[in-house]
């Protein structure tokens, strides 16, 4: 969805609605793979959406959306890792919705490798969660996290390499 | 690790790390929580307002100045009733005193 102009200061609901709809699964899954629990991550993805919804007036186009949902995502979500303070427990697998047409995989090996990224130290998570999951560069990760270009890089050269290794003791 | 291994490990990870949607019934559930956010902003709102604010300023303070007047007419009257009790314990005084001295006039007549 393309919003050609600034958003109005008071939201239609219907855009709301329309910008929920296009981004809920972004939010919750950044939260989600974050977290490594559903609960929760509905939790914060609201919290998110309600936010929007005040500052709605203030954001000056679709792409601006985006990356303020994902800004605010992220510090969310660090947020309440720092109040859990304890490594994030990987919940029983629910069924899950996927958002798209399931890619191809092994399902077991995507388990593995979630509750691999949930070990990594909090920062190393999000960048790979963005980096693999958003798809984003690691200049717009840097954009996102608030830190610098070099720090994204390295971390997640470090994280990367830690789950390569770890990954290929899976079998 | 090769090249190939990097390729399939990095797909690997975009197939674990794939979007997933939350559970049905989340915009139900958000349109919930706005509904009550706006009924409390709303409140909020309308306390803001100067003539609201100030009409409950105003009846508070009345409610205080009328508190405050009871409570001076309930000193005097505590005031008053200790006087007049100052008042009758004088009057017994003065009259005991002068009974005893009735008493003990009789009692120098009667001895002489």
């Amino acid at each position: 969805m393309a919003l050609a102009n600034a958003v109005p200061a008071r939201a239609e609901a219907s855009d709301f609605t329309l910008l929920v709809r296009e981004h809920q699964a972004m939010v919750f899954s950044v939260a989600y793979h974050f977290l490594s629990d559903r609960a929760v991550a509905e939790e914060i993805a609201q919290d998110v959406f309600l936010e929007l919804y005040q500052r709605l007036g203030k954001l000056q186009s679709a792409e601006h959306v985006v990356f303020w949902l994902r800004r605010v995502t992220v510090n969310c979500c660090i947020d309440a890792a720092r109040r859990r303070k304890r490594r994030p427990e990987i919940q029983l697998e629910e069924a899950e919705t996927p958002a798209a047409p399931t890619r191809e995989g092994d399902p077991i090996r995507s388990e593995r490798l979630r509750r691999l990224v949930a070990s990594l130290p909090e920062k190393a998570r999000m960048m790979v969660v963005l980096r693999y999951q958003e798809d984003l560069d690691p200049e717009d990760i840097a954009g996102v996290m608030n830190v610098p270009v070099n720090t994204v890089k390295s971390q997640l050269q470090r994280a990367l390499n830690m789950l390569r290794q770890k990954a290929g003791n899976l079998k | 690790m090769g090249q190939l291994d990097m390729d399939r490990f990095d797909q690997d990870l975009r197939n674990a790390l794939e979007r997933k949607s939350p559970s049905p019934g989340f915009e139900g559930r958000l349109t919930a929580r706005l509904g009550q956010q706006e009924h409390r902003t709303r409140w909020w709102t309308a306390w803001r307002r100067p003539p609201l604010r100030w009409a409950a300023i105003t009846v508070v303070s009345l409610l205080l100045l009328v508190g405050v007047e009871e409570w001076n007419e309930r000193q005097k009257e505590l005031e008053q009733g200790q006087l007049a009790k100052d008042q009758v314990m004088l009057a017994l005084r003065i009259a005991g005193s002068k009974i005893r001295l009735a008493q003990s006039k009789v009692q120098d007549l009667s001895q002489k």
